[in-house]
């Protein structure tokens, strides 16, 4: 416990560096003006959305595929150890149900974020630009995912079918990132194929805040990974309790 | 005004991320008592194949 509360602190540290940056080292834009601040942690949290929902499609992936015993005839699978974890098909999937929950969270501070940034610049708090339509598919798509997970008892059957679930949902994060050139819309592109489009300190404090964002996702994954871990450790005890009193039952009678 | 949008997009993000450290190191804690707990029952149990008949 007291590693996790020293990565927390640390984690705040690093945030509060990323929040000078933001607020007080990088200069305002031109146009904009200091609402351009915005865009540091909007950006981090679409580039923490992706990438968490591309976790989801890859554990989901690969519990599928070792759930299935594919890979158990190319490699010899240690069956103790930390190594034990990566040829565990149910590692994956609550690594994939984790991320799932973390992915939501980081979508909402996207179009929480970008909805505020909008009223600021465009003057309107919503507009079904190519961009934030995707973006809100990609969130609803997020809950169908916790939702169609927890409808489903059998917890083979939920992993199998969330898993292909994820997977197809997934193609909605290469579609948010390629609406921007494809449909033209009022989103403006800010990462071209020539690079970042816009001054070298805006560049360095964007780069700080992906990084410490991308830190607080592991963080938060890893977390969420083990509340998930404890709940299906917590059931299975509780149902070795009940066989246990059933049996005390029957013997006593 | 437009201060006022900035400040409150920071505040959505980094007070959501504080708030969902909180909630999840809690839930964390929680749950380690409650496993605990349960496991404690559990071995407090007389085992399965004995019996006062």
């Amino acid at each position: 416990m007291k590693w996790r509360i020293a990565a927390v602190v640390t984690l705040c540290i690093a945030g509060l560096f990323s929040f000078y940056l933001d607020f007080i080292w990088s200069p305002p834009e031109a146009q904009m003006g200091n609402v351009v601040r915005i865009m540091y942690f909007h950006i981090a949290s679409a580039v923490d959305a992706f990438l968490a929902f591309g976790v989801v499609a890859v554990a989901g992936f690969l519990m599928l595929v070792l759930r299935f015993r594919r890979l158990n005839s190319f490699v010899a699978r240690p069956r103790t150890g930390v190594f034990a974890l990566v040829f565990d098909p149910w590692a994956w999937d609550r690594l994939a149900l984790s991320s799932a929950q973390i992915a939501l969270v980081f979508t909402s501070f996207v179009l929480i974020s970008g909805s505020i940034w909008g009223a600021a610049v465009w003057n309107t708090w919503w507009t079904w630009d190519p961009t934030l339509t995707t973006t809100l598919i990609l969130w609803f798509l997020n809950v169908g995912y916790l939702l169609l997970r927890s409808s489903i008892a059998d917890r083979g059957r939920a992993a199998t079918v969330s898993a292909v679930f994820g997977i197809v949902a997934a193609l909605d994060v290469p579609l948010i990132h390629e609406s921007v050139t494809w449909w033209k819309g009022l989103h403006p592109e800010v990462i071209t194929d020539a690079g970042f489009n816009m001054p070298p300190s805006m560049v360095i404090t964007l780069l700080i805040s992906f990084g410490v964002f991308l830190c607080v996702y592991a963080l938060f994954v890893y977390l969420a990974y083990m509340v998930n871990w404890q709940r299906s450790e917590l059931r299975s005890i509780r149902l070795a309790v009940r066989d246990r009193l059933a049996q005390m039952d029957q013997a006593s009678h | 005004m437009m201060l006022s949008y900035l400040f409150g997009a920071a505040a959505v993000v980094w007070m959501g991320m504080l708030l969902c450290v909180i909630v999840l190191l809690q839930r964390q804690r929680r749950l380690a008592l409650e496993m605990q707990e349960v496991r404690r029952m559990l071995a407090d149990m007389p085992p399965a194949n004995s019996s006062d008949h």
